[in-house]
């Protein structure tokens, strides 16, 4: 719509800055090695990655006093999350059964090597034997990676400096261990991580109880492992006791979570964070349905966030919004021409937007079908406050699933508010009312045009350029006219 | 596949690779996603090489395929990381004079990352591609009129970003969910 377009100005001084921050920001980009290598062993081995994970047996032992999971301290009044670790030896699932190989001996001559490391940080960084033990396991982890790295490559990995090989961590979960041990290559070009972990409590040396290491790939350049010298982590992993989360910050930062908020009737939500008690920079805690699923993990140095990670949505299927009852029933309730499976992609996608705040009960406002019979869905979540999240989704020509219009409608809004908006597809109006029986659009010129409403809404191909688009109720009220292309509101602070 | 196949696919990815990459790289904002983003296109292009080939413009084909692929991938994306290492990197060892400019680029850089999948699309096709807002309406499989709206108001939001009390409050960035 030509009210939306640029006018045809001279570059502008802002313009040239974007153009050489992009400059800068493509030429630092390293072009890796063999891509087409790597793209035809993908193909070949029917992969999504091409940085397998291998895993290795090993055994880890502790003796250290076993903590437990950190406390999490409430920063702002909001629910307290749980504070109990969980019980250690009865917890399930059991450790993943290692799979491949073990290759922890024939990777073991190069254990001389390694720096006669003795301590590290976390609850377990003061055994020496068990600090010993994490850097061989880890380090074999770090090469057998490389090794499968090689396979598939026609590029050999990066050769990693044993001199380099450290462990970062130890810490202490129940009755398991979680470690990191990093290592880069001499010239520090590249950094590869190894996360160790395993049951802490069996005395074996060699044998015994299995751990599993993984060893994250080489294609990440160093700066990204690391805030200046300090190595800085956030990251996830399964434990026999669950997901646990995982901080290895410079020891004077600060790390959050973010919690989940409600949406006032009025649209706005306060963010709202719990800390995460560092101890030496370290924290290990669990994710549960209480805290951290699905929401950001900041890590905080001098008042500045300095990285962030969004944790895993939940996974089991009493936490996966929505209810399969409600989805069901929202569907049923929607009017218009539904087309089911949209409709479920269209709520489903509402929980991405929307991981930091309390979701309400799912809903189809309206379905309907774009010129050409392609299908389009206007759906959402209704929150408590009576606030709305509103999410169309629309088949594209080429398959797939596209959106052009999403935001948030205060409570009430939708009863006395016309929804009118330009689609991807050239001159593809949509409309939508919910007491809507007729709908017209006015097109530049004064032309006024009937619009064909199904249910309240409609997507249609107009003639020329729409200035206004004036809905009407059954007494033949008019409920309002918009100017398409707006409608809803961001939601600050929720995205 | 044959030998013939892959090596007219492996002299492609040599010769194009570097642009694609950055392409990528602008669009996530992240090393590791931005590889792992091109090896996927490159990936679904291998399996279509000859038809991929024959179209003339097999780069014009990967980068559709990166763009939308990209789009898609924000939607299902379950884990994400925002990187701050290479700013790190990039500040080292430069003067104090010239901080304050990297510190402007990475201000507008990290305001980047905070636009829509759509928006920034156009932004880099458009900024950084030099792609006319035809070829990348053609590109997104949108109109022009889409194009012009998610350019302007995507510098818009970034000019808000940059100094928020320009922006408009309840502004909104069309065309894609923020």
């Amino acid at each position: 719509l030509s009210e939306h377009e640029p006018s045809n100005e001279p570059t502008s001084s802002f313009e040239r800055n974007v153009r050489g921050m992009l400059a800068d920001r493509a030429g630092a980009v390293r072009n890796p090695a063999d891509l087409a290598g790597t793209v035809i062993a993908r193909h070949r081995r029917g992969r999504l990655r091409a940085a397998a994970v291998t895993a290795v047996a090993v055994a880890v032992i502790g003796t250290g006093v076993p903590v437990g999971l950190h406390t999490l301290r409430a920063a702002t009044p909001v629910t307290p999350p749980t504070t109990s670790a969980r019980p250690g030896p009865s917890c399930s699932p059991a450790l993943p059964t290692p799979t491949g190989t073990p290759r922890s001996k024939a990777y073991s001559a190069t254990a001389g090597r390694l720096p006669a490391q003795t301590h590290a940080r976390g609850s377990l960084g003061g055994d020496a034997a068990l600090v010993r033990r994490v850097l061989a396991v880890g380090w074999a982890g770090l090469l057998a990676d490389a090794a499968e790295l090689n396979r598939l490559s026609q590029h050999p990995a990066p050769t990693l400096d044993p001199s380099t090989a450290k462990v970062q961590f130890v810490q202490q979960v129940n009755d398991e261990v979680v470690a990191l041990v990093v290592a880069t290559d001499a010239a520090r070009r590249w950094a590869a991580d190894a996360w160790v972990t395993g049951p802490a409590s069996k005395p074996t040396a060699g044998g015994g109880e299995s751990g599993v290491v993984q060893a994250a790939s080489f294609d990440r350049p160093l700066g990204q492992a690391f805030y200046g010298d300090n190595p800085l982590f956030l990251n996830e992993h399964t434990t026999r006791c669950g997901e646990v989360g995982v901080v290895l910050a410079p020891a004077d930062s600060q790390a959050r979570f973010s919690t989940r908020t409600e949406v006032a009737a009025a649209g706005n939500v306060a963010p709202s964070y719990l800390s995460v008690p560092l101890v030496d920079g370290v924290a290990v805690f669990p994710i549960d349905d209480h805290t951290s699923t699905g929401l950001d993990l900041q890590v905080l140095h001098a008042g500045r966030v300095i990285a962030a990670r969004r944790l895993p949505l939940p996974t089991s299927a009493d936490q996966v919004w929505p209810p399969a009852d409600q989805l069901a029933e929202a569907i049923r309730a929607g009017r218009g021409d539904i087309d089911t499976e949209l409709a479920k992609d269209a709520i489903g996608s509402v929980q991405y937007p929307l991981r930091s705040v309390t979701l309400g009960r799912p809903e189809v406002i309206w379905g309907g079908k774009l010129p050409g019979g392609r299908s389009i869905v206007l759906a959402g979540t209704v929150f408590s406050s009576g606030a709305r999240y509103l999410n169309e989704w629309h088949r594209l020509a080429g398959g797939g699933t596209g959106s052009n219009f999403s935001g948030l409608l205060p409570a009430g809004a939708l009863d006395h508010q016309v929804l009118a908006w330009t689609g991807s597809a050239a001159d593809t109006l949509v409309v939508f009312a919910t007491r809507a029986v007729r709908a017209e659009a006015v097109l530049t010129g004064g032309a006024v045009v009937p619009i064909p409403l199904v249910g309240g809404g409609a997507a249609v191909r107009t003639s020329g350029h729409v200035e206004l688009v004036r809905m009407y109720d059954a007494s033949n009220t008019l409920i309002e006219k918009r100017k398409p292309g707006t409608g809803v509101l961001d939601m600050p602070g929720a995205m | 596949m044959s030998g013939t196949v892959d090596d007219d696919f492996r002299d492609f990815v040599v010769a194009r690779s570097p642009s694609l990459l950055s392409t990528a790289y602008l669009l996530t904002g992240d090393h590791g996603t931005a590889e792992d983003l091109l090896q996927t296109a490159l990936l679904k292009a291998y399996r279509h090489w000859k038809r991929v080939a024959s179209t003339g413009s097999p780069e014009g084909y990967v980068r559709r395929i990166l763009v939308n692929q990209r789009v898609s991938w924000w939607r299902r994306r379950q884990v994400d990381t925002v990187p701050i290492g290479a700013y790190y990197d990039s500040v080292a060892g430069t003067t104090v004079d010239a901080m304050a400019h990297v510190a402007e680029r990475d201000q507008m850089w990290r305001a980047l990352q905070q636009l829509p999948p759509r928006a920034r699309s156009v932004i880099v096709l458009r900024y950084w591609e030099d792609m006319s807002e035809a070829a990348t309406a053609e590109l997104l499989g949108c109109s022009v009129g889409t194009v012009k709206s998610l350019a302007s108001r995507g510098l818009a939001r970034l000019r808000g970003l940059l100094d928020p009390v320009t922006e408009t409050a309840g502004h909104s960035v069309e065309g894609d969910r923020p």
